[in-house]
């Protein structure tokens, strides 16, 4: 897992911690509703749907510099468009785990940003 | 204070373009490619921000829309996108578009500078 201290640096001085707030919670929801999007994409073979997905993935990872997420939602783009439905499947698996570990670190980012 | 159109279906990157340029500039801002050019019929922009990749007419389609009316052609529109494998910047050059930006924006001043370079 990723983070680049960076991006979250330079959000900071755009914004203060009130935009790098919103970020994180735009963040989580917009990755959310694609990871569920890309699940029914999937499902139902929908190819513009699923890349769409992951491309929406790739572009909010990368503005909190979540890199590992954001190589991962890129790989599943190309993926996607290739339709390799199993290589698609892992890849969807490994997004959403790598998701998961960005929130972990995400609300302890939070945790800081409160005190 | 010039107005830009910002069109882009991620609300992340609306609010961090929006709060890389609020300050300096107007902004309206459009979550789809219908909305988009409703509102910029109505209420024609300085210049256009737009991304590629948005939900049931993307931002291709809608710079089409843009050059084939005479009220709107001339406005200067910037590709706003996170395709940015080799050979797009040309690709979408050549449909159209006045300039193209990657995302994530890692550096404010090149989109500070690309507007500049349009509307100052």
């Amino acid at each position: 897992m990723r983070l680049n201290t960076n991006v979250l640096e330079k959000l900071q001085d755009i914004g203060g911690q009130n935009l790098v707030s919103k970020m994180f919670d735009l963040f989580e929801q917009n990755v959310r509703t694609r990871l569920t999007v890309i699940e029914e994409g999937i499902h139902t073979r929908d190819v513009q749907q699923t890349v769409r997905g992951f491309h929406s993935i790739k572009s909010s990872a990368g503005n909190i510099g979540a890199e590992d997420l954001m190589e991962l939602a890129s790989a599943g783009e190309e993926n996607a468009a290739d339709w390799a439905q199993s290589e698609l499947k892992t890849h969807f698996v490994k997004t959403k785990n790598e998701f998961k570990e960005v929130v972990k670190i995400l609300n302890r980012k939070r945790e800081g940003l409160t005190q | 204070m010039r107005r830009i159109a910002l069109v882009e279906d991620n609300p992340d990157n609306r609010l961090l373009v929006t709060a890389i340029l609020e300050d300096s500039y107007e902004i309206d801002e459009y979550e789809n490619g219908r909305y988009a050019l409703d509102g910029i019929r109505s209420n024609p922009p300085d210049l256009i921000l737009l991304d590629i990749s948005l939900p049931e007419m993307d931002g291709t389609e809608v710079l089409e829309r843009i050059r084939e009316d005479d009220d709107l052609k001339s406005i200067p529109t910037i590709a706003l996108t996170a395709h940015a494998m080799t050979g797009d910047r040309e690709k979408y050059l050549s449909m159209g578009f006045d300039e193209y930006l990657t995302k994530p924006i890692v550096d404010e001043t090149v989109l500070f500078n690309t507007i500049h370079h349009f509307l100052d």
